[in-house]
């Protein structure tokens, strides 16, 4: 599971490299269409796909570095597997938490 | 275009319930059904096995409704206990040997399928021949370059030990065909059976053949499509870790270049 989840999240980040890049965009193109993508972007939906993009960002992350020490060849004693696994996601559930309630707050 | 859903054809459908006795410890077991002969979609036939006069291992059930209930049920088995590898199956969702696994600790329902994603001949038999080419194409045999002549090939305690968790596997194709990934590519995609043998003569410290075997896997399809997944490591009956020599593997071909 948290392997498809790895692959899902890295999908969704190169779908969010074109709401950055459209950011940049925006920013470039002047004040009026800069707030307008900040007014888009927090609307609910807007906040939930940013949502989406920090978990994403942050698990993909992290679950790479669960990669890394698989391939120097550490860690695939089922026990480790699922306890990486499990702290892997437990902690980019509180990063994300922590990223977006600075954000927001 | 991937095919997310089986072809017409191939979808199972509800089965025929067969009588049987019903007693004190009933249980019923659920049974993928297809027979190449008939030009019918695959079915999961129901079944009643009294648990009290039946042995305690899938296999037992198995062998029990082929003798009494219904004998065109059509399965592998041989050694009925956990070395021969043919009565590997999909049994309650997780890939294993039949004979080794205790009905018990099935809950409910017992469900059986033939090995996924594999093609089906008949009932719970799946074809392994593209399986077992695989297992060639990494010639598991021992490779010399000097003549031995009529002495032995010693290896010291140490060196034997590095085979421990390799030789033991039985090829019954649980991992491999347990592997997303496998699923997928299993046309260039070597799996983890044929990759754990290609370890154990990689590590054979007896085998002058390690660079030339490392050579031959270094490619996207025939090693790298294992991401790791671990459901090799997860379903392997006898308890060996593939996931863990595909990784030996990675690393040594990373650290020969």
């Amino acid at each position: 599971m948290l392997s498809i989840l790895h692959r899902a999240t890295g999908l969704f980040l190169v779908l969010g490299l074109i709401v950055i890049c459209s950011w940049l965009v925006c920013v470039a193109l002047g004040e009026e269409s800069f707030q307008m993508f900040n007014s888009i972007g927090s609307t609910l939906a807007g906040k939930i796909l940013s949502l989406g993009l920090v978990f994403s960002l942050v698990y993909h992350c992290f679950n790479g570095i669960r990669h890394l020490v698989w391939d120097c060849g550490y860690g695939f004693e089922l026990t480790s597997v699922y306890l990486s696994g499990g702290i892997v996601f437990l902690l980019s559930i509180v990063v994300t938490l922590l990223i977006v309630v600075r954000a927001w707050l | 275009m991937a095919n997310l859903r089986l072809p017409k054809d191939s979808r199972v459908r509800p089965g025929r319930t067969h009588g049987g006795e019903i007693g004190a410890e009933n249980r019923e077991f659920q049974i993928y059904r297809w027979d190449p002969d008939k030009n019918e979609n695959p079915r999961l036939d129901v079944f009643h096995v009294d648990l009290k006069n039946c042995g305690p291992m899938v296999l037992d059930a198995v062998i029990k409704i082929k003798n009494e209930t219904d004998s065109t049920l059509t399965f592998r088995r041989s050694c009925r206990e956990g070395i021969c590898g043919s009565c590997a199956m999909n049994i309650d969702g997780v890939n294993t040997l039949a004979c080794t696994k205790p009905i018990k600790e099935v809950k409910g329902k017992v469900k059986i399928y033939p090995l996924p994603h594999m093609p089906v001949i008949k009932d719970l038999v799946s074809d392994l021949t593209h399986f077992f080419q695989q297992l060639a194409s990494v010639e598991p045999w021992l490779k010399t370059n000097e003549s031995t002549g009529l002495t032995e090939s010693t290896q010291t305690v140490d060196e034997r030990k590095r085979l421990d968790g390799s030789y033991e596997c039985i090829l019954c194709a649980c991992c491999s065909t347990s592997c997303p990934s496998y699923w997928w590519n299993s046309e260039r995609y070597l799996g983890p059976a044929a990759l754990l043998q290609a370890y154990r003569w990689i590590v054979d410290s007896r085998d002058r053949a390690t660079e030339d075997r490392l050579d031959q896997l270094d490619d996207t399809f025939k090693l790298y499509r294992c991401h790791t997944i671990m459901n090799c490591t997860n379903a392997c009956p006898k308890g060996l870790n593939p996931a863990k020599a595909i990784g030996q593997i990675k690393k040594m071909i990373a650290r020969s270049q």
